[in-house]
């Protein structure tokens, strides 16, 4: 019998205006073996029942209809805990390895870029673990109006089980009158020795590196809104795991917005 | 205030594996822009992933892949989903697939045809 499945993705219950597939893709898992097909075609018809087509729609943003719905004090960039050590008290560590790396980025203005990338690895090595992985978000945004561009990027670490856990965090942004921009990167290194603990917990070396500057030359303004992610995770190990998810958003003339996260545990 | 009739479009995609070997890949795109023949979104989501284990430990995988929309005259969508699920002989794999595309266009009052409708 195959696991019970890790997560199912949250059904969007929003009646109304939006439209989303009447199938929403899951596959049905073979219990016996074999292969699977399906696929869903739309091609527009009105009669597909998952929403209101050819009816002018309603704003998804609530609130108090003062623009963008996103303002330079809400997306600021949030400085967040570089590592997030789940493993409570030191001993030894006899549990997996499990290591969640992601990000997310977003850009208001009238032209938007936003791009994420995360990649995770992990491998039993037999007497240690090792997992390494990286995470990197920009977000730029160009607006008409002075002022009316912000771009806010974070990536964010989680490892549990490590004993050894080494991180790279490097965030910068900048504004200008029209244009805004921001990046985060983040790349890790997690290592657990096999029936041994440190005695004071985790060892754990962090750099911090940020960033104010304006925009240099070389990076072209975005045109139109853009949102592009990808997340790989590869876990080796018996019992290992290995997820992803990423979400791409785009909201014409207003805003773009990615996140993504992998996980993986040996 | 947002304009009644602004595109909006949003792609999720999501996978996962349980084995010895584990692999998942997921990526997403949307674009949302105006061009000589109106507004339009465009969405793409894909999600993989594969799994190998033993016998006595069958591996498991999962790859879904959404779409949300709002805005615009005609929505056209294209999903599809491939599993493969093998739990016998020594090293049983499993692979799951799931492709999503959509696009939305605002056209005002036109009906034009959806690009999925040519051959596809």
């Amino acid at each position: 019998m195959p696991p019970p499945p890790i997560g199912k993705a949250s059904e969007l219950d929003t009646p109304g205006p939006l439209r989303w597939p009447a199938d929403p893709g899951d596959d049905a898992q073979l219990d016996h073996g074999g292969m699977g097909v399906s696929e869903d075609h739309n091609d527009g018809a009105p009669d597909q029942g998952t929403g209101a087509l050819g009816i002018p729609h309603e704003s998804l943003v609530a609130g108090d209809g003062g623009g963008a719905g996103v303002t330079a004090g809400n997306m600021g960039a949030q400085p967040q805990s570089p590592c997030d050590q789940g493993t409570g008290a030191p001993g030894a560590s006899h549990e997996g390895l499990v290591a969640l790396v992601g990000g997310s980025a977003v850009a208001a203005g009238q032209h938007t870029l936003t791009t994420g990338l995360v990649q995770n690895f992990a491998e039993d090595r037999g007497t240690y673990s090792i997992a390494r992985g990286e995470a990197i978000f920009e977000a730029s945004a160009h607006s008409t109006e002075p002022g009316g561009a912000v771009a806010a990027a974070d990536t964010f670490l989680v490892v549990s089980h490590a004993d050894f856990i080494i991180e790279n965090e490097r965030s910068y942004g900048g504004h200008g009158s029209n244009d805004a921009w921001a990046v985060s990167e983040l790349d890790y290194v997690a290592i657990d020795i096999k029936g041994w603990s440190p005695t004071d917990g985790p060892m754990v070396i962090e750099w911090h590196q940020l960033g104010h500057h304006w925009q240099t030359c070389g990076n072209e303004p975005p045109y139109d809104n853009n949102a592009y992610v990808m997340a790989l995770a590869e876990a080796h190990g018996a019992g290992s795991l290995s997820a992803t998810l990423t979400n791409a958003l785009t909201f014409e003339n207003h805003f773009s917005f990615v996140n993504a996260m992998g996980m993986v545990a040996v | 205030m947002l304009d009644n009739n602004k595109l909006f479009v949003m792609l999720n995609a999501k996978s996962d594996a349980l084995g010895d070997v584990t692999a998942t890949t997921t990526s997403t795109k949307t674009f949302a822009g105006a061009g000589n023949a109106g507004s339009h979104t465009v969405g793409l989501a894909v999600a993989t992933a594969f799994a190998e284990g033993k016998t006595a430990a069958a591996p498991y995988t999962d790859a879904t892949t959404n779409w949300l929309g709002s805005g615009g005259d005609l929505a056209s969508s294209h999903s599809g989903n491939v599993s493969y699920h093998s739990p016998y002989g020594p090293t049983p794999v499993s692979l799951s697939i799931s492709s999503t595309a959509v696009t939305t266009w605002g056209l005002g009052d036109v009906w034009p045809a959806s690009p999925f409708d040519y051959g596809h």
